[in-house]
């Protein structure tokens, strides 16, 4: 990886890795034990980034929201890589009905902003983590799908595609060991820019009351609740709000920088 | 150019069919019965019977789609359960706020943002290009609900320059708009200087600079208006965008538009209203693209119809 801010990208998110991975020994105090003593407080040498509110500890409170970010963006690009790249391959190699059928669906998800969706789905399921990775994953899949199909129908009638036909090979075999390592590389960017925008969405969800639930610490939530006490304490929202930009910019950062390694053409 | 009309509308019906049966479905996607979950489960037999019987939840479902449907047609999008005002109406005060929102911040991001773009293509690896790129990044990853608040604290707050929130003066739009308007100036921004880079190279563009025209008469009169179209897609797809985005700016300065209806109407459970907020978000989704399609192959001709 030759660009500097690609680099960047790649440190920003290897930190968040390690962060949300080691939490609960990271986190200096309990995220959730209240101390109404210090409610509003500053940062300090106990407290790094201050209290909430509820005189919880900031800085636990952030380590153990990268946790969860991070865990429900890996898992929605995981689950949505996953089943978007292969309903993508079958549509592209079937052609006729089924891409067409295909191609509508994926239309009909398109036709609606993917936030709204997720609000509308969101305002009937409830708020829950598990509801938050079941409404991203019903749309996330169309990008990865319509991704993969593209790719697979020009790859489909490439001469080693048709080799691999004319002897004998299976259907199944061709489209994951032949068609798929060929788009690995625009998978894997998609997932990059993927993992930035289901950051920024579960946060925007939690903000608006629909995504991780109250007691559950989550960088949006966060927000939203220091906005109720923006005059009083201004640091209980911009801190947050600084580590949702660094992740999303990290995300799209790596995202760039493996768009230019990997496929150069699409530059 | 009419054909073509034509054939994007019939291909936005079933769209629009799909999308309201995705939002039919919903209701019916609660677990539990939204009754109880609307009432409580304390709530009295009648009360109960009452309100399925005017939510329509005692048909059968069947029944209760095409009579869904049959009510988006004829314009009876069902009563809110709060006030028993009819949802048109509550959608018909609220629509024009998120209107005029929605439209400054298109406003403000296309006058920031393809200045800004021009210049950076033109003076490429420059300072100013720099300076451009990294804002415009910050810009795409900076999120709207930090925004606001950091803009409420600076201008508002520190500075006292603007109102915090409300629609009481012209200049509550300003905030607003910049929130929601931010990440699309910022992809605005590069789409434009991208797109310009790529036109500045070509042919027409060196032979009118031969022709000794003014440098401002090349970029502008030629070259931009080459660059320009790809741009002209993008912000027309993305103003179905700002509908929904909207919704975050509006929760934060308390602005009253479709955004803080369907927010509020969630928190009181009252799924009619909701139902009616998000449909009319997406039908405009819908037909904005429509606009801009065809307005793409008006600006175009190259564009075969």
């Amino acid at each position: 990886m030759k660009s500097v801010t690609a680099k960047a990208g790649l440190i920003i998110v290897a930190i968040l890795v390690l962060v949300a991975i080691f939490a609960p020994h990271l986190a200096p105090q309990d995220p959730g034990a209240y101390n109404l003593d210090l409610a509003f407080a500053g940062p300090s040498r106990q407290h790094w980034l201050g209290n909430d509110a509820d005189g919880r500890d900031m800085l636990s409170r952030m380590i153990m929201g990268a946790r969860v970010s991070l865990g429900i963006s890996v898992g929605v690009v995981g689950i949505t890589l996953i089943i978007g790249s292969l309903m993508g391959i079958v549509a592209g190699w079937c052609g006729g009905v089924v891409d067409r059928a295909f191609s509508f669906v994926c239309d009909v998800f398109l036709a609606f902003p993917g936030f709204l969706f997720a609000i509308a789905v969101a305002a009937f399921l409830g708020p829950s983590v598990v509801n938050v990775v079941i409404i991203l994953c019903i749309r996330g899949w169309v990008t990865f799908a319509r991704l993969t199909r593209g790719q697979t129908l020009s790859l489909k009638e490439r001469e080693f595609v048709q080799a691999g036909r004319s002897i004998g090979v299976r259907t199944p075999r061709i489209l994951v060991r032949h068609l798929l390592p060929n788009m690995i590389g625009p998978i894997v960017v998609n997932a990059s820019f993927g993992m930035a925008g289901v950051i920024m969405i579960e946060s925007s969800l939690s903000f608006l009351g629909l995504g991780v639930p109250v007691d559950v610490p989550s960088w949006g939530g966060m927000i939203d609740q220091g906005t109720q006490f923006l005059l009083v304490a201004p640091h209980l929202s911009i801190i947050p709000g600084i580590a949702i930009m660094l992740v999303v910019l990290g995300f799209n950062l790596l995202g760039d920088g493996l768009r230019d390694m990997l496929a150069p053409r699409g530059r | 150019m009419f054909n073509y009309v034509i054939k994007r509308l019939f291909t936005a019906i079933p769209v629009l069919l799909a999308v309201s049966t995705i939002v039919f479905f919903l209701i019916h996607a609660i677990p539990g019965d939204p009754v109880d979950l609307i009432l409580g489960e304390q709530a009295i037999a009648a009360d109960r019977v009452e309100l399925a019987r005017e939510m329509g939840l005692d048909r059968p479902v069947a029944e209760q789609y095409v009579k869904f449907l049959g009510g988006l047609v004829t314009g009876n999008w069902g009563r809110s359960i709060f006030d028993k005002r009819p949802v048109t109406e509550l959608i018909g005060e609220r629509w024009s706020a998120t209107f005029w929102l929605a439209l400054c911040a298109m406003l403000v991001a296309v006058a920031a943002a393809i200045p800004a773009g021009v210049f950076a293509a033109v003076r490429k690896g420059s300072v100013w290009d720099q300076l451009t790129m990294t804002a415009s990044l910050i810009g795409i990853s900076v999120p709207s609900f930090w925004l606001g608040p950091v803009l409420i604290l600076l201008f508002s707050v520190e500075l006292g320059w603007l109102p915090i929130s409300g629609r009481d003066s012209p200049h509550s739009l300003i905030l607003p708009a910049i929130t929601l308007g931010a990440a699309l100036a910022a992809m605005i921004a590069r789409l434009t200087r991208s797109s310009m880079i790529e036109e500045i190279k070509r042919e027409y563009v060196t032979t009118a600079r031969s022709k000794g025209l003014s440098e401002n008469s090349v970029i502008f009169k030629h070259a931009l208006r080459n660059a320009i179209n790809p741009v002209i897609t993008i912000v027309g797809l993305q103003v179905g965008a700002l509908l929904a985005g909207a919704i975050i700016a509006e929760k934060i300065f308390s602005w009253p538009g479709l955004g803080s209806l369907l927010m509020e109407s969630i928190a009181r459970r009252d799924y009619p209203v909701v139902q009616g907020c998000i449909l009319a978000i997406s039908f405009a989704y819908v037909v904005v693209n429509l606009v801009t399609d065809c307005l793409y192959r008006v600006a175009d001709p190259r564009v075969k119809l």
